[in-house]
């Protein structure tokens, strides 16, 4: 089999309206990354990972495992890639089962609603990874924020691509799910899929993500692994902050501290 | 209770409703006689004034009930799902007044007198062009409010235009028939209106049901639901054109009956898990029950009035309708 | 609209009659033959175009001028057509006023706020009505003489008519959106001059009532009536004559039409409309 990355970006340039929200960017992704991104508001986090869904049209190129995401047809796509956007509107108050079901809709051919034992065995692992087994019979409008994310990732997970887009996963969950999430992630990659998520929190970021992207006006400022990306004069010029950064056993720490006053 | 199985009873219970409804209607009306007396007349081939009245009056008009009520409970169920809003409904954003206006160009300039399908065709045409002028007015986001209003504008408007027709109309008798416009009816409907509505309403219905997995992806949003492998636009051209296509066809023939494409699916969403998938089929029974139930009120209430068929679906409609609006209020705060 | 409580103040109180009469606006009333005669309801119409003398009838109502309604549109063309509103009769300085006591009650009150003479005719909802309006009318225009010839001679024709064995058979009268003449009406009156019976009166029905389809068929009459007129436009009020089952239930027995014309208003053309029925009872078959 020939190495074909999982995932090719080569983006040149990514329009809303006539504004520029994002610049040349190129980067490769393997399996057994998680990878963040990083950035302040407006960076054009967001923006990247649509793109990369190939939701959004864009200048440059973004391949699949080779082949060109904006020529996928629909379903090969979502066999390949999942997406949990950062709004979690969900119209209906469809139960947390059906809803997580919803997920292998993208592998099955027929028109008739019903789930094959593989897709069931995908809906009851993605619940249990993502701790929400026991809310499979609730309506997600009677869910807490929380919980309901977790669902949705959990619907994501449930497609088994190789590939998750995720625009901030982590924020609204408690500390636990935080890095009961991350684990997950992480566990993903361990088993040769990819994760891409955005998030703000730079010490979950530091301590779960293999490699890090930081975007800044829609440019990469910085792209590598935490401990290369998360320097504090890096952080004061894109974030306007100053950090502690330290090692600890099992990685990095950061704590962000006060606004400098370059900003 | 197995999900799959519970679906089954909901559907069979809902055809048993169909057919016991469609039986009460084809044995009201104003000529009376006996349940069996109709029921050999229906079977017979004599040509008795019972078999005529069963053949050609009674059962176009139990038909074309069950064609319209399907229409528009699978049509409001579509569209709701579509446009990720209970309130959406054919009568509610201008759907069902549009296709009058267009049924109403077709009939009284004379046209559909020359050309019969001009009548299903125009209603359709315009019909197309509401839910499109809806779409635009209420941008991308398709919010409560925005598709509300804009259903408001684009209803009063079509039908400030199907009085301004009727009024013009040479013919003295046009200018009092804005209500079967308005309400809707079903009296005396015979089979050239079944014959003349039911190809583009058939089609109009292979069209929604065929949307299903992409309304339950889209409950979670476009974005979602594109990287689900959902083709949007395709969904997008089938509610569309299949609400037009079956709402234009059905009120070509019926007027505009309201509420029923938003009372239904309101109704059993709750026995459907909420997955707009099942609520397809189950919404247009449900309809279907819901128009020959009433159009056997219509008859039963005030047979000498000729009541028109949407002040009854009206008056089951409405509250349910402030109550929708009541608790999405409570939402938005 | 505004104005209207001031202006009927007014009228009640006599001002506006006393400014309009020194402005010249009314006639004084007419103790004479009334000279300017404006009628506004399609049947005073067309009494007053058969009894008045030429020049005396100044403005008809525009039904008149409709031939689906009127059976004397064409001659009504002749004359000055008027829309009803008291305005526009007002302008026209009458002496006389004839209305149908049942239409334009809101105008009527008006023209006689404004010191305008009025006649009221009641509609004719029986054959010997008409005789009586049209020596009311021949009354109210000083016309006895015309009045009188022609009250006799349809007396006459009514009395030769009536004199015919009865048929036997029976009509009912079809209309547009499913509308019948039940008992009481002129049309059932016209019914019965033709030696029938009309079914939607044994069938209960009184006045104008709806009949729908299917009890039209159950009732079985012999004869059906469809008055219509063909409109240059189609409506829907039409459509219960396209009406499959209609077709097929007509073609099992006589159909006849007969043109709203000659039923709507009580005059000479009345008894036309019993002839043609009575001649569809005698014949084979009807049209």
């Amino acid at each position: 089999m020939t190495r074909l990355p999982l995932l090719e970006v080569a983006l040149q340039r990514v329009l809303r309206g006539t504004r520029s929200v994002l610049g040349q960017i190129a980067c490769r992704i393997e399996p057994g990354e998680v990878v963040g991104l990083l950035g302040p508001n407006g960076a054009g986090k967001s923006t990247l990972l649509r793109s990369l869904c190939g939701l959004i049209p864009f200048e440059g190129k973004v391949l699949v495992q080779g082949k060109p995401i904006n020529r996928l047809h629909g379903r090969e796509r979502a066999g390949l890639i999942a997406y949990v956007p950062q709004e979690h509107d969900v119209a209906w108050p469809i139960s947390a089962a059906d809803l997580v079901a919803l997920g292998r809709d993208a592998h099955r051919t027929s028109c008739v609603a019903k789930l094959s034992s593989e897709d069931q065995r995908a809906v009851v692992q993605a619940m249990e990874r993502m701790d929400v087994a026991r809310l499979a019979s609730r309506p997600v409008d009677t869910l807490s924020g929380g919980e309901k994310a977790r669902v949705l990732i959990a619907r994501a997970l449930a497609q088994e691509t190789p590939l998750l887009l995720t625009d901030e996963p982590a924020a609204g969950l408690d500390p636990l799910h935080q890095v009961n999430l991350m684990k997950t992630f992480r566990s993903l990659a361990d088993d040769g899929r990819a994760v891409v998520l955005s998030m703000h929190d730079l010490g979950l970021a530091a301590r779960w993500c293999t490699r890090l992207i930081l975007l800044n006006r829609g440019e990469v400022v910085a792209d590598g692994s935490p401990e290369v990306v998360l320097r504090p004069d890096v952080i004061a010029q894109v974030y306007g902050v100053s950090a502690y950064i330290a090692t600890v056993e099992g990685g990095l720490v950061v704590q962000v501290l006060e606004p400098t006053s370059t900003r | 209770m197995n999900p799959r199985l519970s679906h089954r009873l909901l559907i069979t219970g809902l055809v048993l409703l169909v057919m016991l409804t469609f039986l009460l209607s084809l044995f009201s009306g104003p000529a009376s006689f006996g349940v069996w007396e109709s029921l050999r007349a229906l079977m017979s081939d004599d040509a008795g004034s019972i078999a005529l009245i069963m053949h050609e009056i009674r059962l176009p008009r139990a038909l074309l009930g069950l064609m319209v009520g399907f229409t528009l409970g699978l049509s409001g169920a579509v569209l709701q799902g579509y446009l990720r809003n209970p309130l959406a409904e054919p009568g509610l954003i201008g759907v069902s007044a549009s296709a009058s206006l267009g049924a109403v160009l077709a009939l009284y300039t004379g046209l559909s007198v020359l050309f019969p399908l001009a009548l299903p065709l125009a209603a359709l045409a315009a019909a197309v062009v509401s839910v499109l002028v809806v779409q635009f007015l209420a941008g991308a986001s398709g919010s409560f409010v925005t598709i509300i209003l804009a259903g408001v504008a684009v209803s009063t408007f079509a039908t400030a235009m199907t009085s301004l027709v009727l009024n013009l109309s040479p013919n003295p008798y046009a200018a009092l028939e804005i209500m079967f416009w308005m309400l809707g009816s079903l009296e005396d409907r015979s089979f050239e209106h079944v014959l003349l509505a039911a190809p583009a309403m058939i089609l109009g219905w292979v069209m929604l049901l065929g949307v299903g997995r992409g309304l339950d992806a889209l409950a979670l949003g476009r974005d979602t639901a594109a990287s689900m492998g959902v083709n949007l636009r395709q969904v997008q051209f089938l509610a569309i054109f299949g609400t037009a296509a079956s709402v234009g066809a059905a009120t070509s023939v019926t007027g505009s009956i309201g509420f029923v494409g938003l009372v239904v699916p309101h109704l059993l969403r709750p026995l459907t898990r909420s997955l707009p998938s099942r609520l397809l089929l189950a919404s247009g029974l449900g309809g279907a029950a819901l128009i020959l139930a009433a159009d056997v009120l219509v008859r039963l209430v005030a047979p000498e009035r000729g009541l028109k068929l949407g002040v009854v679906t009206a008056v089951i409609g409405a509250p349910f309708f402030l109550a929708l609006v009541w608790r999405s209020r409570r939402q938005m705060i | 609209m505004m104005c209207m409580p001031h202006l009927l103040r007014s009228l009640k109180s006599g001002r506006f009659v006393l400014v309009a009469a020194v402005l010249g606006l009314v006639s004084t009333p007419a103790f004479s033959q009334p000279r300017r005669v404006v009628s506004l309801n399609v049947c005073t119409d067309q009494l007053a175009m058969l009894v008045a003398e030429p020049g005396q009838l100044l403005s008809v109502s525009h039904l008149a001028a409709d031939p689906a309604v009127s059976a004397l549109a064409e001659a009504a063309r002749a004359y000055r057509l008027n829309y009803g509103s008291a305005e526009e009769v007002f302008m026209m300085k009458p002496d006389l006023v004839l209305a149908g006591s049942y239409t334009t009650r809101s105008t009527v009150n008006l023209l006689r706020g404004l010191g305008v003479t009025v006649e009221e005719f009641p509609p004719a909802s029986s054959l010997d009505d008409i005789p009586r309006d049209i020596r009311r009318m021949g009354q109210v225009l000083q016309r006895e003489t015309q009045a009188e010839a022609l009250a006799g001679k349809f007396e006459a024709e009514l009395a030769a008519l009536e004199a015919l064995p009865p048929t036997g058979m029976s009509a009912a009268f079809y209309y547009a959106n499913s509308y019948t003449a039940g008992g009481g009406t002129l049309v059932d009156a016209i019914v019965a001059a033709a030696g029938m019976t009309n079914a939607a009166q044994w069938i209960g029905l009184s006045g104008t009532a709806y009949l729908p389809l299917e009890s039209l068929i159950l009732a079985g009459p012999d004869v059906v009536v469809l008055g219509d007129h063909a409109y240059e436009k189609p409506a829907l009020a039409q459509a219960n004559f396209a009406h499959p089952a209609l077709a097929d239930f007509i073609n099992s027995r006589r159909s006849v039409s007969v043109p709203p014309r000659m039923t709507i208003c009580g005059g000479p053309v009345t008894l036309e409309a019993a002839r043609i029925l009575r001649a569809v009872a005698e014949g084979d078959k009807g049209t």
